[in-house]
């Protein structure tokens, strides 16, 4: 794949532009949303949302600091949704994503159970659900043009049009030329229960380290916060 | 009609309370299937729930009696049990129907459910699991045919499936040991959400020995509760017999569990005091330590009652396996990311009613059909 993301997270400043771009391309309905202590809103990604960015803070040098990661489908590799799905309804495009065929989906839910990082949502409230998640704008890639998201970032956040192994190299040159800036892993290169991304290499915030456990999902007990305020709790 | 089926009572008590939860299932699965995935408690990091825990792993495990009793049967010519392969098979056709039954249902395109059939996925565990379904329940419908058969006055029919009922029983048997072991595989898909003391790569072959585990329990359980309701003497040969098998499953199940514990998660993660660990013991206890003692008593082994209660314990704890798969142990994952998950009324009604609605159609099919009367005629 010719195309893929750069996203370096230290340079993001938090405007959700790509959040709202991502809804008017894909036509997703606002949610109803409240303020929450970290100001993630909508606090999870949801079969409207199929991506947010990760509000979280960390302390700097005896300051406050305000750190961002961003929440979505990595587009594996070798994605275990697509493994899981008993009609191939998920399935790998030669141009990279991972996308979904509604009229093949039987509605099982084992792409939901499957995923790592629970990204595959579902319309709960439809009498005919469909499964809901990123599509790193297919149609766009296919029409030559650049996703929706990296589109509209002012930041310089999420680069887009380098191939990954360029990408790749570009993380790890910045990884080692500023170690303090980033947490010391490179998101989507490798990672437990699933492969690589095609598509997508992340770099995060140090302070992201707090909230990731080794293999497992990277918003842990954060979102149990989150959530247990949202209950009012 | 025999004697002992004129005996039995259309409308018992018992009868009429299954009959009042099916109306009231009757009308949850409307709900369901109006209304949409809307009425279960099922959300995005909670996918699969009672449902698919109890009905589907639970009902599927329980129909191992089937395969068990028919290759013994038919494969390996073992006469002392024909007289239970019919409600063994019985049993385990209903176990299927229901499952089927429950996948249709939760399921969020019900009228799709035929798309594996012909949108193939190979690579998917689902697809094999929903091929198999199909596959087995063929099967077992096949099976069970020639009791429907010879009611109807169809002999030759039923004379040409039995005389294939060797390689029929021989094809079930393959399929069922595949669909066992399948279910345990699909969830080797989640090694970091399901607890580690559940989850190991020997998923499928667990399911399978604690199926086998089940399913001779189960058949011994309906033969028995069926001799008692229905007025129909019990033979404690077969019985002894069925009892002998489990000690050696059970046994089998036990000594691996504890290498699995041993080498997973470690002894010591069984006794941390969690809701998980909680569960695992209860699930080791009631379902393999306790009948396991418990048989190796004379006293209990060679008393109808004995195994009875023997029987009760083993389908619980089997259950209460495929609970804490399905459910309880993906629990922990859920709750990091801040959901709870417990079932709505509607899913509970709609459990219930499959339950109640098996009973029923078994009693009937004893009643109507030659099911425990095979060995006189
Ligand atoms: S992140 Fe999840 S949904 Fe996306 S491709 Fe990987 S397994 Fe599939
Ligand atoms: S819910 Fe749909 S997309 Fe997901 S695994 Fe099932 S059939 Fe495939």
């Amino acid at each position: 794949m010719e195309s893929s993301f750069l996203i370096d997270m230290t340079k993001c400043n938090g405007c959700r532009g790509c959040q709202v771009a991502c809804k008017q391309w894909n036509q997703n309905q606002a949610d109803k949303t409240k303020i929450s202590p970290k100001f993630t809103n909508p606090v999870k990604l949801n079969a409207k949302t199929y991506t947010n960015i990760d509000f979280f803070e960390s302390e700097k040098d005896g300051h406050l600091s305000r750190n961002f990661a961003r929440n979505g489908c990595f587009h594996c590799k070798k994605p275990s949704c697509v493994s899981a799905c008993p009609v191939a309804a998920l399935f790998k495009t030669k141009e990279g994503p991972v996308i979904y065929r509604a009229e093949r989906c039987i509605g099982c839910r084992y792409c939901m159970l499957a995923c790592p990082f629970n990204i595959p949502k579902f319309e709960w409230e439809s009498i005919s659900p469909r499964i809901q998640k990123c599509t790193f704008c297919h149609e766009r890639i296919l029409d030559n043009k650049i996703p929706a998201c990296a589109k509209t970032c002012p930041s310089g956040t999420i680069h887009f049009g380098d191939s990954i192994e360029n990408n790749l190299k570009e993380a790890r040159r910045r990884l080692s030329e500023n170690p303090g800036r980033y947490f010391n892993h490179i998101y989507g290169e490798r990672r437990c229960g699933s492969s690589r991304s095609d598509l997508e290499i992340h770099l995060r915030h140090p302070g992201h380290h707090r909230r990731s456990t080794g293999c497992r999902h990277r918003q842990l007990d954060y979102h149990a916060q989150e959530q247990k305020y949202a209950r009012g709790g | 009609m025999t004697p002992a089926q004129d005996k039995i009572k259309l409308f018992t008590p018992v009868t009429l309370g299954l009959l009042i939860v099916i109306i009231a299932g009757a009308l949850a699965v409307y709900k369901k299937l109006t209304l949409g995935e809307i009425t279960t408690n099922l959300q995005d990091d909670f996918p699969w729930g009672l449902w698919i825990g109890f009905n589907v792993l639970g009902g599927v495990a329980m129909a191992a009696g089937g395969f068990v009793i028919a290759s013994a049967v038919y494969l390996l010519n073992m006469k002392k049990y024909k007289p239970i392969a019919r409600p063994a098979i019985l049993t385990a056709f209903i176990g299927y129907l229901l499952a089927a039954f429950t996948i249709f249902l939760d399921i969020g395109h019900p009228m799709r459910i035929w798309h594996p059939m012909v949108m193939w996925q190979i690579r998917s565990v689902m697809f094999i699991v929903a091929i198999h379904v199909i596959l087995y329940t063929t099967v077992l419908g096949l099976e069970s045919s020639p009791m429907l058969l010879e009611k109807l006055k169809l002999g030759g029919l039923k004379k040409i499936i039995e005389k294939l009922m060797v390689p029929i029983a021989l094809f079930g048997t393959l399929l069922s040991v595949l669909h066992q072991s399948s279910l345990g595989a699909v969830y080797l898909i989640v090694p970091d959400k399901l607890h580690s003391l559940w989850y190991s790569q020997t998923l499928p072959f667990s399911f399978l020995v604690s199926a086998v585990m089940m399913g001779l329990c189960m058949v011994s359980f309906v033969s028995i509760l069926s001799s008692k309701f229905f007025n129909h003497s019990a033979n404690m040969g077969i019985f002894s017999g069925l009892a002998r098998g489990s000690i050696i499953t059970i046994a089998f199940y036990l000594i691996l569990k504890i290498y699995l514990l041993l080498t997973g998660p470690g002894a010591a993660a069984a006794f941390t005091g969690s809701m998980e660990s909680m569960m695992y013991l209860l699930e080791m206890s009631v379902g393999v330590v306790i009948p396991l003692i418990l048989l190796l008593l004379p006293g209990i082994r060679n008393s109808i009652g004995g195994i009875f209660l023997v029987d009760i314990l083993v389908i619980g704890g089997v259950v209460i396996n495929r609970m804490n798969i399905a459910v309880f142990g993906l629990l922990k994952h859920a709750g990091e990311r801040g959901v709870r998950y417990f079932p709505t009324g509607n899913e509970i009604m709609v459990t219930l009613f499959l339950i109640a609605f098996g009973a029923v159609l078994f009693k009937l099919a004893v009643k109507y059909l030659n099911v425990l009367s095979y060995e006189e005629a």
